[in-house]
């Protein structure tokens, strides 16, 4: 069963400039997702709007059966999704071990071991890490959340080419143990590769490519 | 992780921000709490000196002279509604025996004029307009009070000039030459014993055209059953029921904003002929001694509400700024479903934190200044001090502008979507 549903879902700052229209995807648990497309191709809009950022200006998201907005974003943001972000996003003044406790107070250092920090990085100010450990932090935070879904926007996108294949290696993995749905929107063909599921936006629909075929979902 | 957990590190770990903040709450409130405690005192000096001095109405006798101000028209007035206090004053001149007086230019009236004090008989001197408004004070022993016989208050210069203390004896003669007196009159003696010393405050400065006599230091207060018993000598043919205070019957008012309507009813009173006395309303004593007063409870009214609204818009434009530049941490809480009200909590806690400990020390640093303030903003002897109502009311206070502050600061970042402040996030 998906945990994860869109029931045509469109999209559009102005009217005559339609996002997306009609988008209808189900993601599920254990899988890998990556969205591709060209820049202004609507995969940040998209994600924003699954991440419950956003509001749809048509169709619904349906988080195991229950529209988010019934659920309400705030609820659904708290314990349904985590993010981890191309800038990392750490709130600065912390630890690594802060950061992870923001999404669970009682959260041990395991996680973050996991990830590959030392024990010294993980009670260091998260600023004095490298940006591959920074992203590490992020995905240890996302991976320590109850959520079942982590939406990651372009995760290894400020990172070196070694250390983005071994942070998205990191997070397939992390994520396929502990069951999370993992959506990614990426432009890096080493995150298309690791993915499960690829989803092409480009001109208000989108190709679903699950490695048994394409399917094209435009809502005609 | 609680919103409490977050600002207490959020104030440990941004060291400078959090010094910053701690001098400027400091500074702020130090002044609020002095401000506030040089306001209240002020106004408490001022309420004070309202009931004790008042106002007077001052009721003499008219130029015909027909209609006297003795004790039979005080007695009736003394009645009326608003009057709390009464004085009656005698002005009159007796030659000093081997008192030496304060030089002054000329005697003014011959040969005896040289040991010739200003006598002022009064029925109570500590409601005499000399004491009232300060230029007096008593250096020893007591007031005249209405029950005295035979007692004198001479200045300190006059007591020291001539050795004299309290419990010593004055003698006061008549003798020729002084003005109406009569010859049967002449070598009458009193003797007054001294019950107090004053000593001058202000230097009254003295013309070439002031007589001796008139000098402030050259003054002699005596009671009013003295004054009553030389009346009696020197108009013979009158008896101490035709006595007059000369210089008039002040009427002390508890409230002395109803001057004019105490004015009115006194007029209405059938006990005297008023169109042959003089009436005047008189709260120059209050208004000399409240001035300074008043200056200070202005000033510090001033201070007050200028440090108030200042507070507010250094505050809000700090934390604003502040706020502003945590923009990308908000987003992040909001990313992670932390609701408003948590977000606030943190950012308003976070100065609380800093607050509090800005409050004590604020607090310590105005006790010790606050004494030390008045003198130096008015120059009026107001006893001032910091009392923990006031401190509680400048805690509650800070607390409602940092409150509003911080609510400001953050209403322009909270109050928009989550995708418009997490625009740059992601």
């Amino acid at each position: 069963m998906a945990v994860l549903t869109t029931k045509d879902l469109t999209f559009y700052y102005f009217r005559d400039s339609v996002i997306f229209e009609n988008l209808n995807l189900d993601f599920e648990r254990g899988k890998i997702y990556t969205i591709l497309g060209a820049s202004g191709s609507g995969k940040t809009t998209l994600l924003s709007l699954l991440g419950g950022l956003d509001t749809p200006k048509g169709g619904q998201i349906e988080f195991e059966g229950k529209n988010i907005e019934e659920i309400g974003l705030r609820k659904y943001r708290q314990s349904c999704v985590s993010f981890i972000f191309q800038n990392y996003n750490l709130i600065e003044y912390m630890t690594p071990r802060e950061n992870v406790q923001l999404v669970d107070p009682h959260a041990s250092d395991e996680t973050l071991r996991q990830v590959g920090l030392t024990p010294d990085e993980i009670g260091r100010n998260v600023l004095k890490l490298s940006g591959g450990q920074q992203q590490r932090v992020a995905i240890a935070r996302a991976l320590a959340s109850s959520a079942p879904v982590i939406l990651a926007d372009e995760p290894t996108g400020n990172l070196d080419e070694d250390t983005a294949e071994e942070i998205t290696a990191l997070l397939v993995e992390k994520a396929r143990d502990r069951n999370k749905c993992v959506i990614i929107v990426s432009h890096s063909p080493k995150v298309a590769e690791a993915s499960d599921v690829i989803l092409r936006l480009s001109h208000r629909k989108i190709e679903v490519d699950d490695g048994n075929g394409t399917e094209i979902s435009d809502g005609d | 992780m609680s919103a409490t957990q977050r600002a207490w590190l959020y104030v440990r770990r941004n060291t400078k921000r959090t010094i910053l903040l701690f001098l400027l709450f400091g500074i702020l409130m130090t002044i609020s709490l002095l401000a506030v405690a040089l306001y209240t005192a002020s106004r408490a000096s001022v309420s004070e000196l309202r009931e004790r001095i008042g106002g007077y109405i001052m009721i003499q006798t008219g130029q015909d002279g027909k209609e006297r101000t003795g004790d039979i028209l005080l007695n009736q007035l003394k009645q009326l509604d608003n009057v709390k206090d009464w004085n009656g004053v005698d002005t009159y001149y007796m030659y000093a025996e081997g008192v030496k007086l304060v030089p002054g230019s000329y005697s003014g009236t011959g040969e005896a004029g040289e040991c010739m004090p200003k006598c002022i008989g009064c029925l109570d001197t500590s409601l005499h307009e000399r004491f009232i408004t300060s230029s007096f004070q008593m250096a020893e022993g007591r007031h005249i009070t209405p029950d005295d016989v035979h007692t004198v208050i001479l200045s300190k210069d006059v007591a020291e000039k001539n050795g004299l203390s309290v419990g010593d004896t004055v003698t006061l003669s008549v003798v020729e030459g002084v003005r109406d007196w009569l010859e049967n009159a002449y070598g009458t003696q009193v003797n007054l014993k001294i019950v107090g010393i004053y000593a001058t405050t202000h230097n009254e400065p003295a013309s070439p055209s002031t007589p001796e006599s008139e000098l402030q230091e050259n003054i002699f207060f005596t009671d009013s059953t003295t004054a009553k018993e030389l009346f009696v000598i020197r108009f013979p043919n009158r008896t101490i029921g035709d006595y007059t205070y000369s210089s008039g019957i002040m009427l002390f008012l508890k409230d002395p904003s109803r001057m004019d309507e105490t004015v009115s009813l006194l007029k209405q009173q059938p006990c005297a002929d008023w169109d042959g006395l003089v009436v005047t309303p008189n709260d120059t004593a209050y208004q000399k001694a409240a001035g300074p007063i008043l200056k200070a409870a202005t000033i510090s009214r001033f201070m007050l509400l200028t440090i108030l609204v200042i507070s507010i818009v250094i505050l809000a434009l700090i934390l604003l700024m502040w706020t502003r530049e945590r923009v990308h941490e908000i987003g992040i809480l909001i990313s992670l479903g932390r609701p408003a009200g948590d977000i606030y909590r943190q950012l308003l806690l976070e100065n609380y934190i800093v607050a509090v400990p800005a409050y004590i020390v604020s607090v310590l640093i105005s006790a010790i200044l606050a004494g030390q303030l008045v003198s130096a903003v008015s120059g009026a002897s107001v006893q001032v001090h910091l009392d923990a109502v006031h401190a509680i009311l400048i805690l509650a206070c800070s607390a409602g502008v940092i409150f509003l502050a911080v609510l400001i600061a953050s209403a322009a970042i909270l109050r928009k979507r989550p995708r418009e402040i997490l625009i740059d996030l992601i």
